[in-house]
């Protein structure tokens, strides 16, 4: 890539810009170029739990997940990579009695839309995980369809079927501004960056500049070069999918988006044997685990209060929330390690529902943001309808439902099965 | 499996006396009472408080287990918590280091993810139908999702290494530290600056990962001079702990700096966790050792140099014949005269030689040796010490939020310092062999001064 | 030679894979590392870490500007001794006096 002009430029290679990249080129549009400010699997869609179920609490979010299990399943026979999906359920425990009526209506509607979702008690739990301890728990749920996968290899089955297209990827490549003309972009602004930029960010904001060693710009935390090589290309569309970066992003086009980065973090363990079917979740303090194809038990946990901004540093008091609530439900955890621990960010909205679908006054953007942490499993059957909605101009009504106007209109939307 | 425990009184070969001295720890009268730990169903001797790998090196056990996809063989490689060639089950806790775990009567080691044992694992033959590399992303995706399927569920079964634990264990409380200085990792520089810091008035924390301070002295053959005696470096490491404690730090042994975040740092303690607030992070934690990389260097039977010294300072010859090879270093020539000193047939290399492959099919029976692999030959040996450059271990300081970079002169990676010690953050300090350039001589008593002059005012210039 | 040359012990990640995968477009050492595994098993990269940032070197010209990020723990932790630590860690005393020690020197 070296300037020229593209049909639609999509900033973000994650999950949700590789899926509509390869959904464009499947339909016959090609010329696609893809940017990231760094390496595939660098932001959110490298740092999640893989997570994948159709236990959610309203209808549209049930049939969407229905789909994106079966994408899953096929996955790796269709796009020639494993990407690990097991089946194990997911296991909603629920330790209020408020939460349980909704749990139980949650159920039903599941159950309404197809799904095998069972409700059981604290004693029945134990018959799908002997090792939990149910003691406080209220009522759980159980949808055997669910499952986990491994998140990486999905980012690169997406990315490899779409250059096989011919669909450009940039990595290494990071927006810095846009050419407007007439409320619509004509051009966008590139500059390539380094690894070791990239890195920053996870590292630190830093507090005084003592000692040698290139300095960062604490407003940013990373490095660009002043002599870093910048290039502009022209485009008809713009799909804006850079997950917890596109506030900033459509900042630079004078948009106010409603949502904020917020840290999230997640860490896993020694490998084990298998022995935890189900992705177990726990509504009341949102704690989630699961076993991942290599034996580590991978999860997480919301840590109150979260700072807000774009921060993927680690903290103590994770560790210690997260590991007080697993070995609470897992008592035999006790002895078990921590290998390592990080963090991503989620992308949170008001309303805990994504931005989809074109921006009133910049009529060739097309935004894909507002993903918190459902994001992953929503971007198979997301990026087919972005491609389908690139392609025909339609607007749909779950596009219309999800726009960003409903934050200025004050429609806001609802969704209660909603962890981490 | 022959005992490789040495004889301290058929000790030869030994001028100057420096084998036996290092030995000390060893032969001397307080060294752990004589116990009995349970290995894979068989009875071992050992010595309260020594390391179980070295229990069972000592009795000749020195494959421990197998590895995670191909069912390698694997045994303890580095001795000092580093890799994962020592992994067993203890006391039912799975994954313990068998190189960190001490040895106590009755404690049960099992070998783990191997069948029937680690000796003889027949999983082994993934190895084998897997020459080159095992090709996770692509296996099976040939056939269409149900053979998929059929392949994802037995890959699960044949993940993870050992088994979740049968029963819970009760943590004891934590315990919290303030203090205005933590330093981490005692070795020879830690030891001087956490003495200068003392010295400056501070409060200070020193912890150290192993049961001992000194690091790289301490496993060291040759002398060291201290208050004008000759002393080895098991001697002259205690003496610099005492006097670290006399001057009034606070010093953990046994306690590894795990984790360090803003507002904290957590040491795991043996069987406890520390919470260690303090007002400045010093790190002089060294540098990591491996083998390099040459044919089979994953055998068990090959350690690195620091791993057959410290071997030695427990009374314990990692081989009978044992070919000592790596990148130009003193220390290969004294650990080579006290592996013959204690018995061993030791092997070195010619000049433009170098170490092409190990071989043996649990543990290494010989090595295969040449400039090129058209001139190779073989060499018989039960163990193989190849030692390589060392490099920084810049993860904790990393954490805290110093820079890691390229350190070009030694090809590898290390945390960014100034001379006195200063890093990017105003609050962290780092210095010795894991600083940029590696820093020597260090200037410890600066180094002390910028963090007091932190602590007292609050910033460094 | 038959013999696997192990970079990654812990993830059975061999030398002939790591070349596989330079060759098939993992330029940087992140990619590399996720798409071979190395440094996500025991040790988290303290032996192989190294060993893999050479062979890249080797094909590329030059060793990585960083290394990738290190990530808490450096040795594992029990998951008992953490929630252990739950009251502990939940006081943010230094962080604060530190911040506003900070403030006056941006
Ligand atoms: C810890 C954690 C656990 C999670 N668990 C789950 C789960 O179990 N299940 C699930 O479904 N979801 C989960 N999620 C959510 C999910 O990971 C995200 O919603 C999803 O990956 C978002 O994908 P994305 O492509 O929109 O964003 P990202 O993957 O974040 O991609 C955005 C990309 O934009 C790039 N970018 C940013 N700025 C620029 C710029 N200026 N120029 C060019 N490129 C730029 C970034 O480098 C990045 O690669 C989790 C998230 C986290 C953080
Ligand atoms: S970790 Fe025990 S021998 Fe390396």
């Amino acid at each position: 890539m070296s300037g020229g002009r593209y049909r639609v430029v999509i900033i973000g290679a994650g999950i949700m810009g590789l899926s509509t990249a390869w959904h464009l080129a499947k339909a016959g549009i090609t010329d696609v170029l893809v940017v990231d400010r760094g390496y595939l699997c660098g932001g959110a869609s490298g740092r999640n739990g893989g997570g994948v179920r159709a236990q959610f609490s309203s209808e549209t979010n049930i049939r969407l997940m229905r789909e994106s299990i079966e994408i899953c399943r096929n996955f790796a026979a269709e796009m020639k990579i494993n990407v690990w999906f097991r089946q194990g359920g997911y296991l909603f425990l629920t330790r209020t009695k408020q939460r349980a009526r909704m749990l139980e209506a949650s159920a039903k509607l599941q159950r309404d839309c197809g799904l095998e979702t069972r409700l059981l008690s604290p004693a029945e739990l134990r018959d799908i995980v002997p090792e939990i301890d149910p003691t406080g728990v209220e009522l759980a749920s159980f949808n055997p369809g669910d499952g986990v996968v491994f998140p990486w290899p999905f980012v690169w089955g997406y990315a490899k079927a779409a250059k096989d297209r011919g669909v450009e990827i940039a990595t290494f490549t990071e927006v810095e501004g846009f050419a407007t003309k007439n409320g619509r972009i004509t051009g966008v602004r590139l500059v390539r960056t380094r690894h070791d930029a990239i890195v920053a960010e996870d590292r630190v904001e830093r507090t005084t500049a003592a000692g040698p060693g290139p300095r960062l710009d604490p407003a940013r935390t990373r490095v660009i070069p002043d002599d870093a090589e910048r290039l502009e290309v022209e485009c008809d569309t713009v799909i804006l999918c850079a997950g917890a970066w596109s506030p900033s992003i459509a900042k630079m086009l004078g948009i106010e988006l409603p949502n904020k980065p917020h840290r999230h973090e997640i860490c896993s363990t020694e490998p084990l044997k298998p022995w935890l079917g189900p992705l177990v979740a726990d509504l009341t303090d949102g704690l989630y685990f699961s076993q991942s194809m290599r034996g580590e038990i991978v999860g997480g946990i919301a840590v109150e209060p979260t700072p807000e901004g774009i921060n993927q540093r680690s903290s103590a008091q994770f560790l210690a929330t997260y590991a007080r609530s697993l070995v609470r439900a897992v008592p035999s955890l006790t002895r078990v390690k921590v290998l390592r621990q990080w963090a991503g960010c989620y992308d949170l909205t008001p309303d805990g529902n994504p931005i989809v679908g074109r921006v009133d006054g910049c009529d060739n953007l097309v935004m894909a943001c507002g993903f918190m942490g459902h994001g992953f499993m929503m971007a198979p059957v997301m990026g087919r309808l972005l491609a389908e909605h690139v392609a025909t101009e339609e607007t749909t009504e779950l596009f219309a439902r999800w726009n960003l106007r409903r934050f200025r209109e004050g429609k806001l939307l609802s969704e209660s099965m909603i962890i981490g | 499996m022959a005992s490789r425990r040495i004889d301290v009184r058929a000790v030869s070969k030994d001028p100057t006396g420096q084998v036996l001295r290092a030995l000390y720890a060893y032969a001397s009268p307080d060294a752990g009472a004589p116990c009995t730990i349970e290995h894979d169903g068989r009875s071992i001797a050992a010595r309260e408080g020594e390391p179980i790998a070295l229990s069972l090196l000592g009795a000749g056990v020195d494959t421990l287990s197998r590895s995670v996809k191909f069912h390698r063989p694997r045994g303890p490689m580095c001795l000092r918590g580093n890799c994962e060639g020592c992994l067993v089950r203890v006391d039912g806790e799975p994954n313990r280091m068998a190189c960190a775990a001490p040895a106590r009567d009755g404690r049960e080691v099992r070998s783990q993810n191997s069948f029937p044992s680690a000796q003889l694992d027949v999983l082994r033959v993934t190895d084998w139908f897997f020459p080159k590399q095992f090709d996770h992303h692509h296996l099976m995706v040939r056939y269409g999702t149900t053979i998929n399927e059929v392949m994802q569920s037995f890959a699960r079964k044949m993940a993870g290494l050992g088994t979740l634990p049968e029963r819970p264990a009760e943590a004891p409380l934590p315990e919290e530290i303030d203090c205005d200085a933590l330093v981490v990792g005692l070795g020879p520089v830690g030891l001087s600056v956490a003495l200068a810091l003392a010295g400056e008035g501070l409060s200070v924390c020193a912890v150290e990962e192993e049961p001992f301070a000194g690091g790289l002295v301490r496993d060291s053959l040759q002398w060291h001079s201290r208050d004008g005696e000759r002393l080895c470096g098991a001697e002259a490491s205690d003496r610099d702990l005492a006097k670290l404690r006399a001057a009034g730090v606070s010093v953990r042994l046994s306690a590894s700096a795990c984790a360090t975040f803003d507002d904290g740092t957590i040491v795991i303690q043996s069987d406890r966790a520390l919470w260690v607030r303090a007002k400045a992070r010093v790190f002089t934690n060294g540098c990591h050792e491996s083998v390099g990389a040459f044919g089979d260097n994953d055998l068990p039977g090959v350690y690195t140099a620091r791993a057959a010294a410290r071997a030695l300072r427990y009374g314990v010859r990692v081989g009978e014949s044992v070919l000592v090879c790596g990148d130009e270093d003193p220390a290969l020539d004294a650990l080579s005269d006290a592996l013959s000193a204690v018995g061993a047939k030791v092997h070195r290399l010619t000049e433009g030689e170098r170490l092409l492959e190990a071989t043996g099919s649990s543990s290494v029976s010989g090595a295969l040796v040449g400039r090129d692999e058209r001139s190779a030959h073989k060499i018989k040996c039960d163990a193989i010490v190849a030692s390589t450059s060392r490099t920084p271990a810049f993860e904790l300081a990393g954490q805290a939020g110093v820079e890691a970079a390229q350190d070009l002169d030694r090809q590898c990676f290390a945390s960014w310092a100034d001379e006195l010690g200063r890093t990017q953050r105003s609050d962290v300090f780092v210095a010795g062999s894991v600083a940029h350039g590696g820093r020597s001589p260090v200037r410890e008593s600066a180094v002390a001064r910028s963090v007091r002059d932190y602590v007292t005012k609050g910033r460094v210039r | 030679m038959s013999a696997k040359v192990l970079l990654c012990r812990c993830e059975d990640v061999t030398l002939a894979e790591v070349e596989h995968a330079i060759e098939s477009g993992q330029h940087d050492i992140e990619s590399l590392k996720r798409f071979t595994g190395f440094g996500t098993g025991w040790c988290q990269g303290k032996q192989c870490l190294i060993a893999c940032a050479r062979v890249l070197a080797a094909r590329v010209g030059e060793l990585p500007l960083a290394p990738v990020t290190p990530r808490p723990p450096v040795h594992p932790m029990p998951l008992g001794m953490l929630a252990s630590l739950g009251d502990a860690v939940s006081v943010d005393r230094v962080a604060s006096e530190r911040a506003s020690e900070d403030e006056g020197e941006r």
